[in-house]
């Protein structure tokens, strides 16, 4: 009863929640992710680029408005989503694997956030390198090989992939 | 009021201890907190969180959660200031 009159309650003054819950530890981890989301990054900063210094028509301020505002979002998901591997997958044995992946890590945030910060395409392409290694890397622990290959679609940059199957 | 805040539990992390939908009543201490008590934590990268401590020092916890499948672990989650505490959980009404 008191259970009902809490929940009454809660419609109303809407509790805080506590949670006791965070990752379910599914083992499922892809660096793909990170390297669309910075494919994404690099090909907002074209676009932004292409607008030209020239007073912007009202049409493509709007145009700019969401082309900055995607970068934003995007270069944070790469950032998360490098974060979410290292964090939760990385322990022991892959850190002695490659030894130099925090300091990996930290480079790709560093250069994230140069990419939300300003419109050079410089540092989207050292974040798209950065996050390349950072991918062979992975498969490298899980005994993966791995190629590059151009992406068959905009910006049309170099990508690590998994050799499957 | 007087330090009492109500909270809705969300999750699995702690069970069988506490369950989703589950409200507890937490306790804002003044003295320091103990090993073995459950903590309603504002963490700076998870938000707020509810867990048991499992460890103490001066100024901050080591948090654990019961149910190791489902919980961060202790490692990720590190130690907290004992600032970020929100409350001591002093209350529990389970969800029927």
């Amino acid at each position: 009863m008191l259970h009902t009159i809490l929940q009454t309650f809660d419609k109303t003054l809407s509790f805080d929640t506590a949670s006791a819950h965070c990752d379910i530890p599914c083992k499922i981890y892809d660096p793909s992710t990170a390297q669309i989301a910075t494919l994404s990054v690099i090909r907002f900063l074209d676009l932004i680029n292409e607008l030209g210094d020239a007073p912007l028509t009202l049409a493509d301020q709007a145009k700019l408005a969401r082309l900055v505002n995607e970068k934003e979002v995007h270069a944070a998901k790469v950032k998360d989503e490098v974060r979410v591997i290292w964090g939760d997958y990385f322990k022991q044995p892959q850190f002695d694997a490659i030894p130099n992946v925090h300091e990996l890590v930290h480079n790709i945030m560093l250069t994230g956030s140069a990419c939300k910060q300003g419109i050079d395409r410089a540092n989207g392409e050292k974040l798209l390198t950065l996050v390349n290694t950072f991918a062979e890397a992975f498969w490298k622990t899980k005994g993966v090989d791995t190629y590059t290959a151009k992406c068959p679609y905009p910006p049309e940059e170099q990508v690590v992939y998994p050799k499957l199957g | 009021m007087f330090g009492f805040r109500v909270h809705r539990i969300v999750g699995q992390s702690m069970m069988p201890c506490l369950a989703n939908g589950d409200y507890v009543l937490s306790l804002k201490r003044r003295s320091s907190y103990r090993i073995g008590d459950i903590v309603i934590v504002q963490h700076p990268e998870w938000g707020k969180l509810v867990k048991r401590i499992s460890s103490c020092r001066h100024d901050a916890v080591l948090l654990k959660g019961e149910n190791p499948e489902a919980s961060l672990s202790s490692e990720r989650m590190g130690w907290q200031s004992t600032d970020h505490i929100i409350g001591r959980v002093v209350f529990h009404i389970a969800a029927q």
